[in-house]
């Protein structure tokens, strides 16, 4: 635990726990104060009094490899909206709204920051949910569900199901060497950057490359029988390679010709 | 008499050589004639010219620029031209064939 953790707690330790009776007064004085200062100053003593409750929160989160002192900032942010939404007419205790409010601010957070590339927070709910629906059904058998059968039982739309699944892969670096099919690393210096780089084309290049070959169509589409051929010839373009009666020539019977000359 | 100057693809009557498996003006003509489509090496090279001069045509409106007819007859003369269109011709063909 940081210096600043530490110290963190000792303040906190300072101030005492406001019991539920007067927590509700404070509460009646929050909701019918009319001026700013005031109303902020009754919030800092409710927000105060109910550290504690942030810290026990967080701590349950810490071991994912998040920051404490991170994770308490979320979680105070929480505290500080379910100040504003508690319902003190209710008659429930704060703790057990405002355990959600800092629950919510915690988790959106590890939504947040989780991952390399940001998911929207719907699609990680989605997530866990296909994962837990995946595990049940891998243990029940050894087939798994059919993407229908997925997005029926949970109620999303194919697309998304199939995002989702996309979403479940693991992230590569471009950066890791390669391995070769045993598992090894072959000595080479290569790497999945290099290798991209050099057997595929990017968008662009394959648009592009497309683009030309439908314009190469369309010309030999125009051509007539006499045109064609000659472009044959020019280009040492066959038609069947086997078939050397038959029009066009092979190399072969080229050579011919040109002994012929 | 002095040579001409400029590079000698914009002035050579000669476009590519002829190499293996390609054959020269004079070779498509005595072809193209044993098969019933009587023609001289000129008319050989014309035809080549002109089949050259739509496919720089067309992959210039493809690339939304409009040429004038007299800088088709030089893109379509250019040796490096005729070679990388042989190219794509030949790809072309040989993917339609599979």
């Amino acid at each position: 635990m940081s210096k600043i953790t530490e110290q963190y707690f000792k303040d906190i330790s300072k101030h005492k726990i406001i019991k539920h009776p007067d927590l509700m007064e404070l509460f009646k004085k929050y909701n019918s104060a009319k001026q700013p200062k005031r109303k902020r100053l009754i919030k800092n003593r409710i927000a105060v009094a109910n550290l504690r409750l942030v810290i026990s929160e967080a701590k349950k989160y810490a071991f994912k490899g998040f920051s404490l002192n991170d994770l308490i900032q979320e979680g105070n942010i929480g505290l500080m909206r379910a100040i504003e939404m508690f319902d003190w007419k209710k008659g429930f205790r704060f703790s057990t709204y405002a355990r959600w409010w800092i629950k919510q601010g915690i988790c959106r957070y590890l939504i947040g920051k989780s991952r390399t590339i940001r998911l929207p927070a719907h699609i990680v709910t989605a997530v866990g949910k296909l994962n837990k629906l995946l595990a049940k059904e891998y243990t029940l058998s050894n087939i798994g569900p059919s993407l229908t059968e997925i997005s029926d039982r949970l109620g999303m739309s194919k697309d998304l199901t199939v995002a989702t699944h996309t979403a479940t892969k693991g992230i590569v670096s471009l950066n890791v060497p390669l391995k070769n099919k045993s598992g090894n690393n072959p000595n080479s210096n290569e790497c999945t950057q290099d290798k991209l780089e050099s057997d595929i084309l990017n968008p662009y290049e394959q648009l592009n490359q497309k683009e030309m070959a439908n314009t190469i169509r369309q010309v030999l589409q125009k051509l007539n029988n006499k045109e064609e051929k000659v472009l044959r010839l020019r280009f040492g373009i066959s038609e069947d390679p086997n078939d050397h009666e038959k029009w066009p020539i092979t190399t072969v019977e080229l050579n011919k010709i040109k002994r012929k000359r | 008499m002095p040579m001409p100057k400029g590079k000698k693809i914009t002035f050579s009557y000669a476009t590519v050589s002829d190499d293996d498996e390609s054959a020269n003006y004079r070779t498509i003509s005595k072809v193209m004639t044993e098969n019933g489509y009587k023609m001289n090496h000129a008319s050989a090279r014309n035809y080549i010219l002109k089949i050259m001069k739509q496919f720089a045509k067309n992959i210039a409106l493809n690339e939304g620029v409009k040429l004038t007819d007299e800088k088709l007859s030089i893109i379509a003369r250019n040796p490096n031209f005729q070679s990388a269109i042989g190219d794509l011709v030949q790809n072309e063909i040989y993917n339609i064939n599979k």
